[in-house]
């Protein structure tokens, strides 16, 4: 794999495994809405901040009819309104010099000699050594089409010392169960090597995400309370305020298990669970989180309707206005029983984990946006403060905040003022945004700056994606083998079903009010 | 409560002169006036990363450092301690002044800094360090940020006592009083700490930009044989701008294993160094530009092997960019971004350093290797 440091003496003795290489970045439906709303942004800002390789340049594949000019054009309008830093007026000349378009379709062969060319002439004019990075931010259906073209066209270089590199950055979802999942990345493993392979869950890519990491391993004080003796159970939410929107199309097929669980969910699940690995590098990390994947405990038909809820939104109110059920949202069939809505309870049979409940839940149409990890930690014996059982102290409860805000806090006990002994829940914040005073990146940001660099650390293995799956095609096929066809209803803008709240109430447990 | 002028959302309460003995108890009171008058009941947090001890010795260096101290806080809390020697204390040898920034949150405000001033006599300086000594907050880092004209080593008696209570010391020479000598002395006490102690000069964080467009553009696997074969490097530079050149042209003789042959003045604006590697020589020459910001403004690398020449032009074109200059250059032309930094957003990117930085010291043992041979 071609490294700028290896023979570069002004680099000698630098530690360069984690800077981004120079490189050309491809993207396939390079005019499309995650183009515009995210990957040019991150390009950007990362190139304004100086954090790009100095030869460096973009390339838009896609059908929409465009030159060069238009496409920079359609970047600054996307750039203008998604971005995290404005436009600077006077970088952006240079700054568009490395944005190039080609149009074409997919599966015409012929528009991959052309894209061999146009990167050579881009190669000679920044200086880059042949290095490119396929982003495919096309429907899965394509992803197929897509690879076998590259690699017809001779456009994958082989894994070596010498030879530059070529990566592919593959979207979720991975497939739409177990099945389809294999055929991806069956189609991926024919056409590239799997250490050229990144299946990105921009989830992985946040701050407060890799800040479990730093949390976990980086302090004393979490590690040894890390378990089932001090822990009593973790919830893991992530909430939509937003329905569905314009992607009906594709998550009525999908549904909020397909769509979050499968993925984000599971993969926070796995930093939360993980063991402490011995080595930041990729693969120890991945298999530190695979491992969590595969102590995941099935759910049985037996457990089942005590440890998983579907659920799908109904007209409500949201931000003081009517909002329509989910079955008339624009392009959702009215007899849909899509969820919308999923609380699971789950178990992580190992040592660590046993008996632990792990409540996760995710819905469309909440309250409000927000992501969050909570530790809830087992309350002290009752006796001293906490001798009056009708009046039982708060537990601690160590919650992580992924987003709108990404920071952590602690709920501790502490004696209010007074001659009174009397103990008052307080919260102890950390924010990132108002403790540093500065902006992190953006998850697409960070994530393809380690594409550039070769980190793989924050992607999905195909034993991860594949083992996900294997849980989730579980409660698929239990769901589709149910005789009722019923799905109960949450109203919009409520925290969900009143079954959700049977599940983990059936505890004596609460789901947290966020 | 006063709102800085920095256009951050920092807020400080006006501060009021106190002797030394009572600078915790007016802390105390500081404190309890926030909660009771200011924070209207909400929550008050504190965030503090680090002790920030600053030494300055005039009241000109004092003003720009105030106006400094909102930007650093607002990225890295922290306790600060402003020292300042050669002052005007207005009533006896020592006084000082204490105030806190704070800011609002979401859920209430959170106090970023506690600032305690400290200003002394010329006469009185040697009293600093045991007054920044006994206001350190435990359990945190503590950084010495050298901000005088002075270089540390020719002020002992503060300088020396105050790196013994310092996890790191930051410093920038540029714009000291006489930089040649004042680089040799400072070179000389870096390099005899080989202790944990983290050395730092600003100076060398100017210069990433550059560091990191050399190594990439001129890259063995983009541009073949430039760095092999490198025989002249022309530096321009504005006024106060020869530490940075001096280091620059030190982390290229360290990286390529030059080493200097002789050194000289050719003007008043102009020197020149001599390198050799496996026998062939290598020429610098460094010219100070008559006016302009304290700046590397062109930097020019000329090779050639087997008598194919080779050149690229970096020169900067405004405030805000560096470009290779495409008619003088036989690397492909681009245009990058480089604002040169505030010296507020360098130090509050260098207080979260945790090691030290071997490139920028060897990048000094050249440094001093090349002020030897002049």
């Amino acid at each position: 794999m071609f490294n700028a440091s290896s023979e570069n003496p002004l680099l000698a003795g630098t530690n360069t495994a984690n800077d981004p290489q120079p490189c050309i970045l491809v993207i396939f439906g390079g005019g499309g809405d995650l183009t515009r709303r995210k990957l040019l942004p991150a390009v950007y800002n990362q190139a304004l901040e100086g954090e790009l390789p100095a030869n460096f340049a973009v390339l838009g594949l896609a059908l929409e009819e465009m030159n060069d000019d238009d496409y920079r054009e359609f970047a600054r309008k996307g750039i203008e309104k998604h971005s995290r830093q404005p436009l600077d007026q006077a970088y952006w000349p240079d700054f568009e010099k490395r944005l190039h378009y080609l149009q074409g379709s997919f599966d015409d062969p012929d528009i991959y000699a052309q894209l061999k060319q146009r990167l050579d002439e881009i190669d000679k004019t920044f200086g880059i050594p042949g290095n490119r990075i396929f982003y495919l931010a096309i429907p899965p259906g394509l992803i197929e089409t897509c690879v076998s073209n590259i690699n017809h066209a001779g456009l994958v270089m082989p894994v070596d010392e010498t030879s530059p590199f070529t990566r592919i950055i593959v979207e979720k979802p991975i497939g739409k169960d177990l099945e389809s999942a294999r055929d991806v990345n069956a189609t991926l493993s024919k056409n590239f090597d799997e250490q050229q392979i990144y299946r990105i869950d921009h989830y992985l890519g946040k701050e407060t995400v890799q800040n479990i990491l730093a949390m976990r391993f980086g302090n004393a004080i979490f590690e040894p309370l890390w378990n089932s003796r001090y822990i009593d159970h973790v919830q893991i939410t992530v909430a939509e305020s937003e329905g569905v929107g314009t992607r009906a199309g594709y998550y009525d097929g999908a549904g909020a298990l397909r769509d979050m669980i499968q993925n984000h969910i599971l993969q926070l699940l796995t930093l939360i669970a993980m063991e402490p690995p011995w080595s930041m590098d990729a693969d120890v990390m991945r298999d530190h989180r695979q491992n969590v994947l595969n102590c995941l405990s099935p759910i049985s038909r037996k457990d089942f309707n005590s440890h998983v809820v579907r659920a799908q939104y109904g007209p409500g109110f949201q931000h003081g206005e009517d909002v329509p059920g989910y079955r008339r949202e624009t392009g959702v069939s009215q007899h849909s029983t899509t969820e919308t809505y999923v609380a699971i309870k789950l178990f992580i049979d190992n040592w660590r984990w046993s008996s632990v409940p792990f409540y996760i839940r995710t819905g469309k149409r909440m309250p409000k946006r927000a992501s969050e990890i909570a530790i809830q930690f087992k309350s002290v014996p009752p006796i001293l403060f906490n001798a009056n059982q009708e009046k039982p102290l708060e537990p601690n409860v160590l919650a992580l905040s992924i987003q709108p805000n990404e920071g952590l806090s602690l709920r501790i006990g502490t004696k209010l003022p007074g001659n009174k002994l009397r103990i008052y829940p307080v919260k102890m914040d950390f924010l990132y945004g108002s403790t540093f005073g500065e902006q992190s990146p953006e998850a697409y940001e960070r994530l393809l700056l380690d594409v550039m660099a070769g980190d793989a650390t924050l992607f999905m293995r195909r034993d991860s994606v594949e083992s996900s799956w294997v849980w989730i095609d579980n409660i698929l096929d239990i769901w589709a083998n149910s005789s009722s066809r019923w799905i109960p209803e949450y109203n919009a803008g409520t925290w969900g079903p009143l079954e959700a709240d049977r599940l983990i109430e059936t505890d004596n447990r609460k789901w947290r009010l966020l | 409560m006063t709102k800085q002028q920095s256009g951050f959302d920092i807020l400080t309460h006006p501060s009021r002169l106190i002797r030394i003995a009572d600078i915790d108890s007016e802390l105390a009171g500081l404190w309890k006036q926030f909660n009771e008058d200011i924070s209207e009941g909400k929550t008050v947090m504190r965030a503090c990363m680090s002790n920030l001890i600053i030494y300055c010795d005039s009241i000109e260096e004092l003003q720009q450092i105030s106006h400094e101290i909102p930007e650093i806080v607002d990225i890295h809390p922290a306790r600060v301690l402003l020292l300042m020697g050669n002052g005007q204390p207005s009533d006896g040898k020592i006084e000082a002044l204490v105030t806190m920034y704070y800011q609002p949150v979401s859920a209430g405000w959170q106090v970023c800094a506690e600032r305690i001033d400290v200003i002394a006599s010329p006469d009185s300086i040697e009293y600093l360090p045991s007054v920044a000594r006994s206001h350190l907050i435990g359990d945190l880092p503590t950084t010495v940020w050298w901000v005088s004209r002075q270089p540390p080593p020719n002020v002992p008696a503060v300088f020396l006592e105050l790196a013994e209570l310092a996890n790191q010391v930051i410093y920038d020479n540029i714009g000291w009083e006489n930089p040649l000598s004042g680089i040799t002395v400072m070179t000389r006490w870096v390099a005899a700490r080989q202790d944990s102690l983290i050395v730092y000069n600003l100076a060398w964080r100017r210069l990433t930009v550059f560091r990191k467009l050399i190594s990439q553009v001129l890259d063995p696997k983009v541009a073949p044989d430039a760095l092999n074969s490198l025989k002249e490097i022309t530096i321009e530079h504005g006024p106060h701008a020869l530490p940075l050149t001096w280091l620059l042209v030190g982390w290229l003789a360290y990286q390529l294993e030059w080493k200097p042959v002789t050194g000289k003045r050719v003007s008043s604006s102009e020197l020149f160094w001599r390198f050799r590697k496996n026998n062939t020589d290598i020429k610098v020459i460094a010219r100070r530009l008559p006016e302009g910001e304290p700046l590397i403004y062109e930097l020019m690398f000329d090779w050639s092997r087997s008598g194919k020449q080779g050149r690229a032009c970096f020169k900067r074109l405004d405030d805000e960019r560096i470009g290779i200059v495409e008619e003088r250059s036989t690397v492909p032309a681009r245009v990058f971004t480089a604002q040169p930094p505030h010296r507020s957003s360098l130090v509050t990117s260098q207080l979260a350093r945790r090691d030290r930085d071997k490139f920028f010291e060897n990048a000094l043992v050249a440094a001093n290797e090349m002020t030897d041979v002049f």
